[in-house]
């Protein structure tokens, strides 16, 4: 067991140095309708700030998706970041688009009156609305570290 | 009962001392040798693309006592302004140019800082020892006069 136990402790310790963003930090969420070829178009945005609080690493080729849920899952939405740098913020969109039989779970979620979206021209937005944290589930799915230190000594490990 | 306390200073002595060469030698080891060097690259007339790059490779890890995630004003503004802009210039493999002398300073000047306070604290834990050393041969000239 001992001889385990070392191992163990220190994979848990570079997991912890070098974890990745696991918050997307104020999430908005905004519908808009439009109307296109006589047909009623919702898409649904979702914004948030995803931050890098590592003093060393940089997280490159992240991928994940953000799912919403009201107990079931209603959507799920994937989406690619930039490299994050130590200490750096990014804003972060996703967005699905559909028409209202496949929006309605959406729609319901944040109590949107469809009828009053869609009067007043061809393109409306609703206000912005806060996602309740219980709704929505932030996941990282894929991403690579690099050291600061190292990039700043010798340059990108991607350039040489 | 007669209590025997020598061994009791003797060791917080040994403890606070070992505290302070600890503390002592990182701090001068900055002092002496971290901060002159990056101070003579930042002050350097010629290259100063390369010069300014080794200096931030030098200051970019805070001394023990500074730490840029500490909850200051000015590790505030190193944390979310100098240091996401130093790091994307090095990401991105762009030169350093003179305007970015000012941000190294104030990696300089906050790990300065670090070390003052680290010098001051390898003060307090010497004090200790001594206050240690003295307790311990007072008691140890009491316990031997007692027989």
């Amino acid at each position: 067991m001992k001889r385990f136990l070392v191992p163990i402790l220190l994979a848990l310790v570079i997991a912890g140095c070098s974890q990745a963003p696991d918050k997307l930090y104020h999430p908005k969420a905004i519908f808009k309708a439009e109307i296109k070829d006589n047909d009623v178009y919702y898409t649904f945005y979702v914004k948030g700030i995803v931050y890098n609080n590592n003093s060393e690493r940089v997280f490159r080729d992240i991928k994940g998706e953000v799912r919403i849920s009201n107990g079931k899952n209603l959507t799920v939405l994937p989406f690619e970041i930039p490299p994050l740098l130590p200490f750096q913020k990014y804003t972060l969109s996703v967005e699905k688009t559909g028409k209202e039989n496949e929006m309605k779970p959406l729609l319901d979620l944040f109590r949107i009156d469809v009828d009053r979206l869609i009067t007043g021209g061809y393109m409306n937005f609703s206000e912005e609305m806060d996602v309740p944290s219980g709704n929505l589930d932030f996941t990282i799915t894929n991403y690579t570290t690099e050291n600061i230190f190292d990039i700043i000594k010798k340059g990108r490990t991607d350039e040489n | 009962m007669k209590i025997n306390d020598t061994k009791l200073y003797l060791f917080f002595s040994i403890i606070t001392l070992v505290f302070a060469v600890i503390i002592g030698s990182i701090t001068y080891y900055s002092k002496l040798i971290v901060e002159p060097r990056a101070e003579r690259l930042i002050a350097a007339e010629g290259n100063v693309s390369e010069n300014y790059r080794i200096a931030y490779s030098i200051l970019r890890k805070p001394q023990m006592f500074a730490d840029y995630e500490n909850f200051d004003r000015e590790s505030v503004w190193i944390k979310n302004v100098i240091i996401p802009y130093m790091d994307d210039k090095a990401y991105h493999s762009r030169s350093y140019t003179p305007d970015e002398k000012v941000y190294l300073e104030a990696l300089i000047k906050r790990r300065k800082q670090g070390s003052d306070l680290g010098r001051n604290t390898m003060v307090f834990f010497l004090i200790l020892t001594i206050l240690g050393m003295g307790f311990y041969l007072y008691e140890l000239k009491k316990v031997k006069a007692q027989g």
